[in-house]
């Protein structure tokens, strides 16, 4: 062993020596603490985004394989300590693995994960983490060891060792001790301080059983609050917990004295961290919950300031706990934290920590769009989307940069900063049962400060006040607010629990800190699906005045004319004061007024709030069947048993007029832009200036709203022309700095497997870049935020053969009953055969085709009918959509048998099978192929690295490394191997089981 | 001490708690770690072996980790027992430096003779080298066991006898910084 483990230092020794080797070490000796140890120290001179590109393989090493040694776990978190980006994405992958393991909360890797999860979100929002601060610290504030007797008897045998050779005693040491570090699963008084956060509601606040009964009808991507971790609920958390609600109360003082004054190095006491330790269970649990991060209310929205801390924005006490710079600070924030000397660590580190939450919850915000979007009905999405970027517009610019997009690193730390999305330029994609949606965001590759960027804007001939409209709208949204949250509660109590009804809204503000909480864990219990209750903009529409009695019906009414209003007080006349009465009449006429008004932000909120509306009617709809079908659930009266029927009737009609009512805002502003121009502010607002060349986008756009596919004209469209287009209709398009990102939200979905193809392909991209073949390839960046959400790039200039297809059908440019093929295309889109342009765009295609090819068969990815494959303006060929590949292929359809796609109209663009071109195309596709063959490990490592344990769909069926390898044909000898080559392009062309399945997606699915 | 009992009486928290600096809770708490990480409430050489190989995958240590275990072995039965273990770490981590010298004395004091042979020092030295290895850069005159054991020797050897007593030991020690800095490894960390 000894004389094996000396090569290997002679390996890691070596010039050869590099991340990827380190890699592929760590994950071959997962349980040899020494060698990982030095591994991760090694894997520290490498540059960060090396080390990125194998995070996904390492967080899932760390997580897969819980191991005797710390050293991976210590490497990540010290990385993401000096990189904001790293800190954000492994957050974000720890908590698709915290819902992966949700499940079997006993588990080591949960444990583990959740763990590291709390010191990664420690670091992220620099708190402490929990069950870390409780006489944990010795001497110069560094952590004490715990009770690990091994590397005790290491650490005591190398202190022994200090007499004969003190030099060979320090890296040794300081290994024992952070292996020392190692917690212990036994139950101490911090660990069980630890254990009963964990435990949380369920062992702190007892819940009436009717609430685990609800629960358990949430979909299992909601964290619950009885699920074994509070501190890692990130997202999916309603804003009433965010901390604009009372419960938050008895922390915040705490939080405040950890974030004003930062332990101090020295870790004297009177420090933070001593402090705390004598703070019980409930509090240690709300000091978590102050760092969830929710995407922003309605009223932060309209506010303008949703990005940024809000700490002065409101005096009473309950906000205090949100401790960002009070002022708008011109934040430079750098990863290194040079700040200038004027600034304290201090206030370091609460840029950080806005920094970090501000990011986070842009992105939530993206990300709940789509949830929200699933619920409004097809016609009305794509309004609703851009009402929704309406008012998210208001908030940028701000001190926030899309990780994986930004170039920022450790030598150069400056951030690009948003400054806007333009909402017209976004779009709804098809899908069948989920709405992702594409925009571009407008970022500022500067070091300006936001305030300085707003000074820069160049007037567009926008009159709006943006300032004086603001501050109205924030007014209202907090009046709303509070009667908002009061409405709100009283419906949860009709749908689903039955305590005592409606507190008036002083009561309820000053409730004592224990009722609240007890009134937060019964919202949660019920409010937690919908997505982000819109609290406010409820009222808004409204539904029920506030204040009156909890309604025992729907809240929402709707008149023959289709205009929803307040119930009509007739259930319970006697109840109400008629003062209150009038002031909600006096208030319908604000709001019928208010609605009648023009401005762009009034259509926006409108959208925005009739799909809150829609989403609040389908949870209302779900909670009462889940309650009708609860078999003795003593609590749902039967009143309201047998009103449930004739709810569910007028659910419909209810649902009906919402979006007829939707429909009809879209058009009436549609109607006014022509009518008035811009200058009415219709176009958008949020900075939406627009001329006539708007008008004419917005026409072309809206075209194709009512075909069924919105997203045709966008992707159809040049990306230069686009770029060109949004540049000179921002504000902010005359900054030499601006550049434009187009990405695709998505929501229900994970994303990790199509990140681990595309990063397959990267790496298959840089085998051949080394190697010098002259091969096309694109890869697209991918950003995970959880398990079922994330952000993917979209390719620029690209149209998939599908759409490519339609549109030539649609437009007649064949003759009836002639098929159109893909070498039609290209005769019609680059002329000539014999064109240079054809010429180019035929070698484009080869170049593109080889590489893809080799791609395909290499990675067995399926699926792979013409909606699937794009081509873009220069003719080359590019792959997306990695759902099924290595092991899983489409469930009902095992019949895509070839090794890869080539069927005749991809042999006509070559020029048929005896062509020049053709040739080299089968001589570039087997260069392609022995290099990777050549290269497989570098392949297969990545794979093998994340199929342990996974719950990706591409790792259920088989060893999918093993198979690789196999596909390569490792056993044959160099010659032998390109006959096979040659054996694959031969039955790949016009394979039977090609035609076959491009028959099948076109009965099946309609792609062309 | 009875094998793998999950507590520690009350009877044995009294003696150890006076034979260490630890409270009674620390005691229980060491000795869960302990018999979590040796169910069977005791540790043998190969075993001891095996934990420094952990460590030091790169060299051999094993030489050295027998050395080591004869210094915890207090009563020479071939096993490490919690009680051994704790009061060793009771010394490294709490003790003042003079309890700390002494009890290193041991390791390098082979024949238990009350002083340290030139060969019984080069046996010792060369045991760590073994153990770390080429990993460490050591300055010229240091770089083989030989080199640096007979520096230690010039340092160190005032009477020039070819042996260190304690006192000598204990001198020598105190004057390089680096050796009482990794002598304080853990204080103030258990």
């Amino acid at each position: 062993m000894n004389s094996g483990n000396s090569l290997l230092l002679r390996l890691f020794k070596s010039e050869f020596f590099n991340a990827w080797i380190a890699v592929s070490y760590l994950f071959k000796y997962p349980d040899a603490v020494g060698i990982q140890h030095y591994l991760c120290n090694e894997l520290k001179k490498f540059p960060l985004d090396e080390i990125e590109f194998f995070l996904p393989q390492l967080v899932h090493l760390l997580i897969s394989r819980p191991s005797e040694s710390v050293a991976l776990e210590n490497f990540i978190l010290d990385r993401c300590q000096i990189s904001s980006h790293m800190a954000i994405l492994t957050l974000w992958y720890l908590q698709a693995y915290t819902s992966d393991l949700a499940a079997s909360p006993n588990t080591p890797s949960f444990k583990l994960c959740k763990r590291v999860f709390n010191k990664c979100q420690a670091i992220v929002f620099a708190t402490e983490a929990p069950g870390e601060y409780e006489d944990i610290f010795g001497k110069n504030g560094v952590p004490k060891v715990k009770e690990n007797a091994l590397s005790a008897m290491v650490g005591m045998g190398v202190m022994l060792a200090a007499f004969g050779q003190p030099l060979m005693t320090k890296s040794p040491g300081q290994l024992a001790l952070a292996q020392g570090r190692r917690p212990r699963a036994f139950s101490t008084a911090r660990d069980t301080l630890e254990d009963a956060v964990v435990g949380e509601s369920s062992t702190q606040q007892p819940q009436p059983p009717h609430q685990h009964q609800h629960q358990q009808h949430q979909p299992p991507q909601l964290v619950q609050p009885q699920q074994p971790a509070p501190a890692i609920e990130t997202s999916h958390v309603s804003p009433q917990e965010s901390g604009r609600s009372t419960p938050a109360g008895i922390n915040i003082t705490r939080h405040e004295d950890g974030a004003t004054s930062p332990r101090s190095p020295s870790g004297e006491p009177g420090s933070p961290h001593a402090t705390i330790s004598g703070v019980n269970v409930s509090t240690v649990q709300n000091i978590q919950r102050n760092h969830v991060v929710t995407s922003p209310s309605l009223e932060d929205l309209r506010g303008g300031q949703a990005f940024k801390h809000k700490r002065d924005r409101f005096s009473s006490p309950r906000y205090s706990h949100d401790t960002a710079p009070s002022s708008p600070i011109s934040l430079k924030f750098s990863d290194r934290g040079s700040m200038d000397g004027q600034s304290s660590a201090a206030s370091l580190e609460l840029a950080r920590r806005s920094y970090f939450h501000s990011e986070m919850q842009f992105l939530l915000a993206l990300v709940d769009i789509a949830t929200r979007l699933v619920i409004v009905p097809k016609p009305a999405r794509l309004s609703a989307l851009r009402a929704e970027l309406t008012l998210l517009n208001h908030n940028l610019p701000a001190e926030i940069c899309v990780p994986l997009w930004c170039h920022a690193t450790l030598e150069n730390p400056s951030h690009h900063r948003v400054v806007r999305i333009p909402p017209q330029d976004a779009v709804v994609l098809n899908s069948a049962d989920r709405v992702p949606y594409l925009l571009q965001v407008e970022v500022l590759e500067t070091d300006m400060s936001v305030e300085e960027i707003r000074a820069q804007r160049r007037d567009l001939g926008e009159e709006e006040d943006e300032d004086e409209h603001r501050s109205v709208s924030h007014t209202h949204g907090v009046e709303l607010n509070e009667n908002g949250s009061i409405q709100l509660e009283a419906t949860i109590d009709t749908n689903g629990s039955s305590t005592e009804p409606s507190k008036d809204t002083s009561e309820a503000s000053s409730t004592t800190a224990t009722e609240s909480k007890d009134q937060k864990e019964s919202e949660k219990a019920s409010v937690d699906s919908i997505p982000n209750p819109p609290v406010g903009s409820l009222a808004d529409l409204s539904i029920s005045p506030p204040g009156s009695p909890v309604p025992t019906s729907p809240v929402i009414t709707v008149d023959p004319s289709g205009r929803m209003k307040s119930p009509i007080p007739s259930s319970s006349p006697g109840s109400r004061p008629a003062t209150q009465s009038r002031s909600n009449e006096a208030y319908l006429q604000t709001v019928l007024k208010r609605r009648a008004s023009n401005s762009a932000d009034d259509f926006a909120e409108k959208m925005r709030t009739a799909a809150v509306m829609l989403a609040q009617l389908s949870q209302q709809q779900a909670a009462q069947q889940a309650g009708a079908g609860a078999n003795g659930n003593a609590r749902v009266s039967s009143q309201s048993r047998s009103s449930i029927k004739a709810k569910a009737t007028s659910v419909e009609d209810i649902r009906a007029k919402i979006i007829k009512e939707m429909m009809a805002l879209e058009e009436q502003r549609m109607q006014r832009m022509k009518l008035e121009g811009v200058s009415s502010g219709v176009g958008g607002g949020g900075g939406e200036g627009a001329g006539s060349e708007m008008l004419e986008d917005e026409r072309k756009v809206l075209a194709n709203v009512t075909t069924d596919d919105p997203s045709a004209a966008v992707f159809a469209e040049d990306w230069d022309a686009k770029m060109n287009r949004i540049r000179a209709t921002s504000p902010y398009g005359h900054l030499p700095s601006w550049q434009l990102l187009s990405v695709i939200v998505k929501q229900g979905a994970d994303l990790r497997q199509e990140q681990l193809a595309c990063q397959l392909i990267r790496e298959m991209g840089w085998i051949w870049e080394r190697a010098k073949i002259d091969v096309w390839i694109t890869y697209m960046r991918i950003l995970v935020t959880s398990d079922n959400s994330g952000l993917i790039e979209t390719v620029r200039n690209t149209i998939s053969i599908h759409s490519i297809k339609k549109d030539a059908y649609a437009r007649r440019l064949n003759e009836v009953g002639v098929v159109f093929t893909l070498y039609d295309y290209f005769q019609q889109k680059f002329g000539d055969p014999a064109s240079e342009k054809f010429i180019k765009a035929q070698d484009n295609f080869m170049r593109s085709l080889a590489a893809y090819s080799v791609i395909t068969y290499v990675l067995q990815i399926r699926d792979r009918h013409n909606g699937n494959i794009l081509l873009d303006t220069e003719g080359h060929i590019v792959h997306i959509d990695f759902g099924f590949m290595l092991s899983n292929s489409p469930g009902s359809v095992g019949f895509e048998l070839a090794p890869f796609k080539l069927p005749q109209e991809y042999l006509d663009v070559l020029g048929g099978v005896n062509s020049e071109k053709f040739a080299e195309f089968k001589v570039l596709l087997k260069k392609a192929f022995m290099a990777i063959r050549k290269h497989t490990e570098n392949i297969v490592l990545l794979i093998d690295m994340m199929s342990k344990d996974s719950k990706l769909p591409c790792f259920q069926y088989e060893n999918a490394a093993q198979a690789v390898r196999d596909r390569l044909a490792l056993n044959l000898t160099e010659v032998q191997a390109e006959e096979f080559v040659e054996k694959l392009i031969m039955s790949s062309c016009c394979n039977v089981f090609t035609r076959l399945y491009d028959t099948f997606q076109y009965y099946s699915n309609g792609i062309l | 001490m009875g094998k793998s009992q999950s507590k520690l009486s009350a009877e044995q928290l009294k003696e150890l708690q006076q034979c260490t600096h630890f409270e009674k809770k620390e005691l229980q708490q060491w000795y869960k770690g302990f018999i979590k990480d040796c169910p069977s409430g005791e540790l043998d050489k190969p075993e001891f072996q095996k934990i420094y190989k952990q460590f030091f995958p790169f060299g051999d240590p094993s030489k050295f980790a027998d050395y080591v275990f004869n210094v915890f072995d207090s009563n020479k039965n071939g096993r490490i027992e919690f009680k051994e273990f704790i009061v060793a770490l009771s010394v490294t981590s709490r003790g003042n430096l003079e309890d700390k010298l002494q009890w290193a004395f041991q390791l390098y004091d082979i024949d238990n003779n009350n002083s340290i042979s030139y060969d019984e020092m080069l046996k010792i030295v060369d045991a760590i080298y073994k153990m770390v290895g080429t990993m460490v850069k050591l300055p010229p005159d240091e770089d083989t066991p030989e080199k640096r054991v007979s520096k230690i020797f010039s340092l160190m050897d005032k009477d020039q006898n070819g042996q260190l007593s304690f006192e000598e030991f204990k001198e020598g020690s105190m004057k390089d910084p680096t050796i009482v800095q990794a002598l304080s490894l853990y204080d103030g960390l258990v």
